[in-house]
């Protein structure tokens, strides 16, 4: 049988990594609460205390999380970086669509889009996005030829 | 159908569709030895009265299957069988360059020897 990374340090690995939308880590009382898997069961898992959870709770885990099931098949903690960093490709579609569109603009363009983004990380962070300007929305068709 | 799928259906299409050379399907008792898990326990996620697997029994059977454990986050059956033939596919890809890779590795003499062994294989197979 294979030797698994410990599944406690799967999931420091993973709250560590997958930060709550206000980038701290997410809260074992805030994962118990958004995926229904009893505090106690979270809290266990993550001490080590629980090993061999059912794997309907490890659905539900890497759902919330929003990554792969495979995710807990990993066998060193950098298996477990590399699948994270590479998780984008299969990530919510506005993800995907913002991958797709980047790949087709020069890499000028692409540094740009990225200080953009950083620029939007600062100003939520000030302001927990709740009142950023609204962009200027554009018509069907300056966006068909961006 | 899109209803979400039950364990035991699933395990139910692995069993059925990843077969031998000769299309035969797994038996649980052969299924039982080869991960260690209880044929009792097999039989209760096949019949449904186990809902769900521990991860480790899920871990098992996927390394005894070949496949990993996304398998089991499919939503229903048509997924699952995608699931099923993509990996079949790519398992044969994977196993392709390995060989390619291995036998770059041998003299121009061992390589002949390599096809004539696969020669002799395929006469072999096609006689049976």
């Amino acid at each position: 049988m294979k030797d698994y990374l410990p599944l406690a340090e799967q999931l420091k690995i993973l709250f560590d990594r997958r930060p709550h939308p206000s980038r701290r880590m997410y809260t074992l009382q805030e994962v118990s609460a958004q995926t229904g898997v009893s505090l106690a069961t979270v809290s266990q898992m993550r001490s080590g205390r629980s090993k061999n959870p059912q794997l309907n709770t490890m659905r539900t885990i890497a759902r919330f999380f929003g990554i792969p099931l495979r995710y807990f098949e990993t066998t060193s903690a950098d298996e477990c970086y590399a699948l994270l960093k590479q998780q984008w490709v299969d990530a919510p579609p506005s993800l995907n669509e913002i991958a797709f569109r980047a790949s087709v603009l020069s890499e000028k363009s692409q540094q740009d889009i990225l200080t953009l983004i950083k620029w939007v990380q600062a100003a939520e962070k000030q302001n927990n996005g709740d009142d950023l300007p609204s962009l200027p929305t554009l018509s069907d068709d300056e966006i068909g030829e961006a | 159908m899109n209803d979400p799928i039950s364990f035991a259906k699933q395990f139910h299409i692995l069993i059925e569709t990843v077969v031998d050379e000769r299309g035969r399907s797994v038996s649980i008792a052969a299924l039982a030895r080869a991960t260690a898990i209880a044929e009792q326990s097999l039989l209760n996620l096949l019949s449904g009265k186990s809902e769900t697997p521990r991860l480790e029994t899920a871990r098992r059977l996927c390394h005894f299957f070949g496949i990993d454990l996304d398998y089991f986050d499919q939503d229903n059956e048509r997924a699952c069988r995608e699931y099923l033939a993509q990996r079949r596919n790519a398992h044969s890809l994977d196993l392709l360059q390995d060989i390619a890779s291995e036998a770059e590795t041998l003299s121009g003499k061992g390589q002949k020897h390599v096809l004539t062994l696969l020669e002799w294989l395929r006469r072999a197979r096609s006689s049976l």
